[in-house]
């Protein structure tokens, strides 16, 4: 994608601010053309003209600029998202309407400046892996699948989701609103027999046999962005900037984009360059099954180095389960890192989010909002 | 293949009671039997889940912490597809006919239907009452007294009635777990809960089995239900053992 500039046409959205903005009452908002700016700091990224009724959402105007600082692509994908999640809430349906001008006719703010699906939109879309059908109008399951992409969702992310029977929006939803990010949605989606219980925020640790297993994977999922989170900081890049993916079990494989180092346990330092590949290991325990299990998880596939990710219980395992450790750290296969929460803890977290993902609310302060 | 353990420990009478020496497992399973019955008839659930959460943890390391420390404790460790298996089973057991959850299914139950009718039915009375549609117009003495009097006799029986149907909602749910709640169980107390548990396991017969299968799995083949068959074998003979030695089970599962 490249840098492009619709400041030529701003003449446009003019004329919209001069007939309809602001709406002469908060009931004609949507049922006549209404403009939507969106901004980055004080510079407005994307505009867009739209209407909309409780089966339709159209729109007339859509333009963007991309920002110097700024990736590029980054303010057609925000309007398309925002009119994307405007449109789900107007009409229940992901699906846009483009309205312009017949064949021949002189376009003006009735009839609307955009006759077809605008070229970045197209270009988006197909860098996405998405073919738009029709030249003037973003189908429901098209519309779904662009929202699910620009979350951040991968092709197979969403395979898993729909195949475990899990709402798309709803899982883009919970991203959105910093409950989880879309890599533990994944995760989640597909190690959970019933992820769609865990994401709507029904289970309950009550019935302790069925809560246990999804126990398990949650606190998995939770110690990744945990451990993602701390991996951003020490390299100074945001999320989704380290691309990982997970491997088979609790494995993930994170290639580190910017030079950075953190704490191994024991106090010695990691230097991380960029371009390394990491093969990291979540190893969410309480003492008891350090103790008990840590053999289990100090194995390697003897390709890369394993990083085992574990808890601050890890600080009170038995003096034979550490020897154990220092022994594989000495073979050059192991390196520990640790979050600094416990066990205890991350369930706690782990009842937080359930209640986040039952109300689709999270406080302000959420670690990716 | 997702690498989970499930370990069935069978914790004898006199450790039940007594191991370990600050609060032994059978104080703490008693407890945790008492929280939930407290969350599913309300109170302030978030703090008693909490507490729930903390408890059911510590019961799952202390039966860890006791195949570390006796190596004679008798155990059975499920791996790999018989892990996962039983996971299946105790989902399939654990969802009623209409694939709803327990909790719903009590919400549901014909008790709670009961109430909500008798509810609806004195609405109904006492609105007709003071709304003065049955205003005694017919009668020969004083329609204020009739009302009165007419007034007093509902609220009479209407009290009798929801002392009743208090009674038995509270015999309800303080009631022996059913079959399907003992099910998402993982901690059975010595001789009652664990003999409960292995009927409740005797009674699934195979064409139940599958029937619950194609249920909730409705692509599911026969090599599945052979598996779940099989994990119900293993465990139908670890209660029986169990039961026999009358000591307390305690299903962990881990992460491997």
């Amino acid at each position: 994608m490249t840098y492009s500039s619709d400041a030529a046409r701003m003449g446009q959205l003019e004329l919209y601010r001069s007939q309809y903005d602001p709406p002469e009452s908060p009931k004609d908002f949507g049922r006549e053309w209404t403009p939507f700016r969106g901004c980055h700091k004080d510079v407005m990224l994307w505009v867009a003209v739209t209407k909309w009724s409780r089966n339709d959402y159209k729109v007339a105007l859509f333009l963007c600029e991309d920002l110097v600082g700024l990736p590029i692509g980054w303010s057609v994908r925000a309007g398309l998202l925002t009119l994307l999640a405007n449109a789900y809430k107007a009409t229940g349906k992901m699906s846009l309407r483009f309205y312009g001008p017949r064949k021949g006719a002189k376009a003006n703010p009735e009839t609307g400046y955009e006759p077809i699906i605008p070229r970045k939109i197209r270009a988006l879309a197909s860098e996405l892996g998405i073919h738009l059908k029709n030249q003037r109008f973003i189908e429901d399951s098209e519309g779904r699948l662009l929202f699910a992409r620009l979350t951040g969702f991968s092709s197979q992310s969403i395979e898993a989701l729909e195949s475990k029977g899990v709402d798309v929006v709803h899982a883009c939803m919970l991203t959105h609103r910093g409950v989880w990010f879309p890599s533990s949605i994944h995760y989640l989606a597909r190690e959970c027999l019933i992820p769609a219980n865990i994401l709507r925020g029904e289970a309950k640790p009550e019935f302790w046999g069925i809560f246990k297993a999804d126990l398990l994977d949650l606190r998995v999922a939770i110690t990744a962005e945990r451990f993602l989170t701390a991996l951003d900081t020490a390299c100074q890049v945001q999320y989704g900037n380290h691309p990982h993916h997970w491997l088979e079990g609790r494995s993930m494989e994170i290639t580190i984009a910017n030079d950075g180092e953190v704490f191994l346990f024991g106090g010695t330092r990691l230097q991380l360059t960029s371009g390394d590949r990491l093969l990291v290991k979540f190893s969410p325990r309480d003492q008891t099954e350090y103790d008990l299990l840590a053999a289990t998880d100090y194995l390697a596939d003897g390709k890369l180095p394993l990083h085992l990710v574990v808890t601050k219980d890890f600080d009170w395992v038995s003096p034979e389960t550490r020897r154990l450790a220092h022994e594989a750290i000495e073979r050059g296969y192991l390196r520990i890192l640790q979050i600094f929460e416990t066990v205890d803890e991350l369930d706690g977290e782990a009842m937080t989010r359930l209640d986040q993902a039952a109300s689709l609310r999270a406080p302000l302060t959420g670690s990716n909002e | 293949m997702k690498s989970r353990r499930l370990s069935l420990v069978a914790i004898p009478p006199r450790a039940w009671w007594e191991w370990p020496d600050d609060v032994p497992i059978g104080i703490l399973a008693n407890d945790a039997f008492a929280l939930e019955r407290r969350i599913v008839n309300g109170g302030d659930r978030d703090v008693e889940r909490g507490i729930f959460l903390q408890l059911a943890r510590r019961i799952d390391a202390l039966a860890l912490a006791r195949l570390v420390e006796d190596n004679s404790t008798h155990c059975v460790h499920l791996t790999g597809e018989l892990a996962e298996a039983s996971r299946l089973l105790t989902v399939i057991l654990y969802h009623d006919e209409r694939g709803q959850t327990v909790e719903h299914l009590r919400e549901s139950s014909s008790l709670r239907g009961a109430w909500n009718a008798c509810l609806s039915m004195h609405n109904l009375i006492m609105r007709l009452l003071f709304d003065g549609v049955i205003d005694g117009g017919d009668l020969s003495f004083d329609r204020a007294m009739v009302k009165h009097h007419l007034q007093q006799m509902v609220r009479g029986i209407w009290k009798a009635f929801v002392s009743l149907v208090q009674w038995s909602l509270d015999e309800a749910v303080t009631a022996p777990p059913t079959n399907r709640e003992r099910s998402s169980r993982t901690f059975f107390l010595p001789e009652e809960e664990v003999r409960d548990q292995l009927e409740a396991l005797r009674s699934i017969n195979p064409d139940h089995l599958k029937r619950e299968v194609l249920r909730v799995h409705p692509g599911a083949d026969d090599a599945l239900v052979d598996k779940l068959w099989e994990v119900l074998e293993i465990k139908r003979n670890f209660f029986g053992q169990a039961h026999r030695s009358k000591s307390g089970v305690i299903e962990v599962l881990t992460a491997i």
